[in-house]
């Protein structure tokens, strides 16, 4: 630790700012992130982090519960190994991706942002009946116009995409061969609005 | 963006507003569902902030239809971005009624000659470990946000100063606001956790004036931003409020205080 950053916090703070967290990530329904907490809580982020890298250790050893980071940020969530049970209480309703639409989805994720003809361009087939299922369920959403005769609609991800795949974030996205993609490249350029 | 990872281009938001350049009327909409302007809903179904599904469609209908026959001369830009609105939030609850993905229509292939044959097979690799991703991910079960409704709400401790003063005092300085050039559909969408910071580097331990935090030329929008980041400030415990020289000064909250 360098002479720039705060002051390390003692462990038995360390302890209680796990408790904290916990409590802090136990009552929200949605991911938070580090400084998202770090300016609630009015503490370093390296503390926070600290807290967190706790309690996460806390649960890990003991429990059902898990912290994970999802979504650009932090979230409390079951294990899976009780995925099962909790199914039969929750029930919960499978959602289901089409093969065009987890094609579409693919496409815009890594080409973001892109037009529906883009995508159409790349598939070789109409998009459009995929492209607003994605929109319905939360995965993609419009970010702009493309500066273009006509002035398309530009699509990229949602942070509920992020979620739905359990992704910190767009870079977790799985990695595209470098000659694969340098046909892609070629293929689509990169949009501007 | 490198070749082997996905990245995002810079993306700037048009200062064209997502029902063109002319500002729809006030169509008021009531419902159980929702209660604000068509304007308002359609932002907010835009914005995936509010569930369509949710919404009857009859109210939305007959509060344009009302508009229509209770404003003989309305202006006609005006109306047709009204209409617009209605139209896209029709044809959004029926895509949300139509039948679920195991019935899509078949997919017309396109007659491009520029289409590279076989590209989507690029992204296959790909699709596999995100559907194994999203396999993963469905099990973990989350807190639902359906119990917010009953959320806990601390205190505003606001010390000296009164509900009433503060309303009446948010009251003054809207008064002497510079109204908003911009229509609220070309606005692009401020951070109130941004604010919030903002206002907390403006502040130091001496008392200053609401006013003084607020930019120079503060329009109608900013005071509300600034008040509401203002609010949250208190809630979190992190600014204090007293009446100074005759209006409201807030200053960070002090050790001892908190």
């Amino acid at each position: 630790m360098n002479a720039s950053e705060p002051t390390s916090v003692p462990m038995k703070a360390q302890l209680d700012m796990a408790d904290t967290l916990f409590a802090v990530l136990f009552a929200l329904p949605q991911p938070i992130s580090l400084e998202g907490l770090a300016d609630t809580l009015d503490m370093p982020q390296p503390a926070v982090r600290g807290g967190l890298e706790k309690l996460k250790q806390k649960l890990e050893s003991d429990g059902p519960l898990q912290l994970i980071e999802i979504q650009d940020g932090f979230q409390i969530s079951t294990q899976p190994q009780y995925a099962d049970v909790l199914a039969r209480f929750l029930k919960p309703e499978p959602q289901k991706l089409s093969r065009s639409m987890m094609e579409s989805l693919a496409i815009i994720a890594y080409r973001q942002p892109i037009t529906l003809g883009e995508i159409e361009h790349i598939r070789g087939v109409m998009s459009d009946y995929s492209l607003r299922a994605l929109v319905e369920r939360g995965l993609v959403h419009d970010v702009g116009r493309k500066s273009t005769p006509g002035r398309p609609i530009l699509y990229g991800t949602t942070p509920g995409f992020l979620h739905h795949f359990k992704l910190k974030g767009i870079d977790e996205l799985p990695a595209l061969d470098a000659t694969q993609d340098e046909t892609l490249v070629n293929l689509v350029q990169p949009n501007t609005i | 963006m490198t070749a082997s990872r996905p990245g995002l281009s810079k993306v700037e938001r048009t200062p064209v507003g997502a029902l063109g350049l002319v500002e729809p009327p006030p169509i008021v909409i009531e419902c159980d569902a929702f209660s604000g302007t068509l304007a308002t809903l359609f932002l907010c179904v835009r914005e995936s902030r509010l569930n369509l599904m949710e919404v009857p469609l009859f109210p939305i209908c007959r509060a344009y239809f009302e508009y229509l026959l209770n404003s003989p001369l309305a202006n006609l830009n005006e109306s047709a971005t009204a209409l617009a609105a209605l139209a896209y939030l029709l044809e959004r609850k029926a895509w949300g009624l139509l039948p679920n993905e195991d019935e899509a229509p078949e997919e017309t292939e396109l007659e491009s000659p520029l289409a590279l044959e076989g590209s989507v097979g690029l992204f296959e690799e790909s699709i596999q470990t995100l559907l194994v991703y999203k396999d993963n991910r469905e099990r973990l079960f989350f807190r639902s946000n359906r119990d917010l409704a009953d959320a806990f709400q601390p205190e505003l401790d606001i010390a000296s100063v009164s509900v009433s003063e503060l309303a009446e005092y948010f009251k003054s300085i809207l008064e002497k606001a510079m109204p908003d050039l911009n229509p609220p559909a070309m606005r692009s969408r401020r951070n109130l956790a941004e604010v919030m910071r903002e206002l907390l580097v403006k502040m130091g331990s001496e008392w200053v004036l609401f006013l003084e935090v607020l930019p120079e030329r503060f329009t109608t929008e900013d005071v509300v931003y600034c008040f509401l980041a203002m609010l949250e400030l208190i809630k979190l415990g992190q600014v204090q409020l007293d009446f100074r020289d005759g209006g409201i000064a807030i200053a960070r909250a002090s050790n001892e205080r908190k």
